[in-house]
């Protein structure tokens, strides 16, 4: 027990001598701090991921039709308005415009209360990484929706198909 | 004799192994060489260093810059002791007090989800491949275990101080 307080105690000195060498050579440099900061720092810390993994769904696929699909449009309302898959329904994806937090928090509650199975997206493009249904996709999989598909081909797929 | 004197003399007995000093030897140029390693950056750049401590958001404004001055020095103190063999146990309770502070900031930082990196072996800036994770924490509990080992077996530390230990006996003697 002695030789335990002992190394305690030289630990203390030690630190002791090791802060007023920290401080006086702080105090001799150039770029040294100030002993107290007089403003907050301005730091960036990136939000927490919020995005959730997706599978890709071809738009043939019978699934789309069994009635247990919670479809989304990605697309924009224009576009939506001028035709839009069967019981789809219109959450427009903009990269530039995000979706406010409690926005995405609603439209994911209303998805699991709906009581379909799966939740199926198509958009812009042909579905893949950057197309605006692929993107609403991991999005709101992000926000603790499980079996979130994609649509191959996205909105054009689903017409041609 | 009790059992629990039995018990003591039985640990003291192991405790004075002379193969404890060359493990200790071991663990100690290797955390010798981890804190002299992290304490060069933030020597050499203490306002990047602040900014790392204030990205954790756990410690209040008016702590941030005495640690991002004292802190560094420390460790490069205890990194100078270690590797000499002076007041090495000491030394290595230092090490211990400065990862459990570093494993306290760091679960703060997990448990808040905080995106950051760990600024151990450069600031944040210039880190950004080596984000915090718990296997972050591990890491820092293998250091807390060699450096605890170091505290409690390394009776006799290989260097400086057994030098003069044996001097002062010779001429004792």
């Amino acid at each position: 027990m002695k030789t335990f307080l002992r190394i305690v105690i030289e630990a203390c000195v030690i630190c002791l001598i090791m802060a007023i060498i920290g401080i006086v050579i702080n105090a001799i440099r150039s770029d040294g701090l100030p002993f107290i900061a007089d403003k907050p720092y301005e730091i960036f810390v990136p939000c927490p991921e919020t995005l959730g993994k997706v599978e890709m769904i071809a738009a043939s696929d019978p699934r789309l039709q069994d009635g247990k699909s919670f479809i989304v449009d990605a697309r924009s309302e224009e576009e939506y308005k001028v035709w839009h898959y069967e019981d789809a329904i219109s959450i427009t994806y903009d990269y530039l415009d995000p979706i406010p937090e409690e926005e995405l928090k609603n439209i994911t509650l209303n998805i699991i209360n709906s009581g379909k199975e799966r939740l199926v997206v198509y958009g812009d493009g042909d579905g893949s990484q950057g197309s605006t249904g692929y993107e609403l996709g991991r999005e709101l999989a992000g926000h603790g929706i499980q079996q979130v598909f994609v649509v191959e081909g996205g909105a054009e797929g689903l017409k041609n198909r | 004799m009790s059992h629990e004197s039995e018990l003591q003399s039985r640990f003291f007995k192991f405790q004075a192994h002379p193969v404890h000093s060359y493990i200790a030897l071991g663990a100690r140029l290797y955390l010798a060489w981890v804190f002299i390693s992290a304490c060069l950056h933030k020597i050499a750049m203490p306002e990047a260093f602040a900014i790392d401590i204030a990205t954790y958001q756990f410690l209040p404004l008016v702590f941030i810059n005495p640690l991002a001055i004292i802190l560094p020095y420390v460790e490069f103190g205890t990194g100078v002791l270690l590797i000499t063999g002076t007041k090495a146990r000491a030394a290595a309770l230092m090490v211990c007090g400065m990862m459990v502070m570093f494993m306290i900031a760091l679960s703060h930082a997990l448990v808040h989800d905080l995106s950051i990196s760990c600024g151990c072996f450069a600031s944040n800036a210039a880190a950004g491949s080596d984000p915090i994770s718990w296997l972050t924490m591990l890491r820092d509990s293998a250091w807390l275990l060699l450096a605890l080992y170091v505290v409690i077996f390394d009776t006799n530390p290989i260097g400086i101080d057994r030098i003069l230990k044996k001097k002062t006996l010779a001429r004792t003697a």
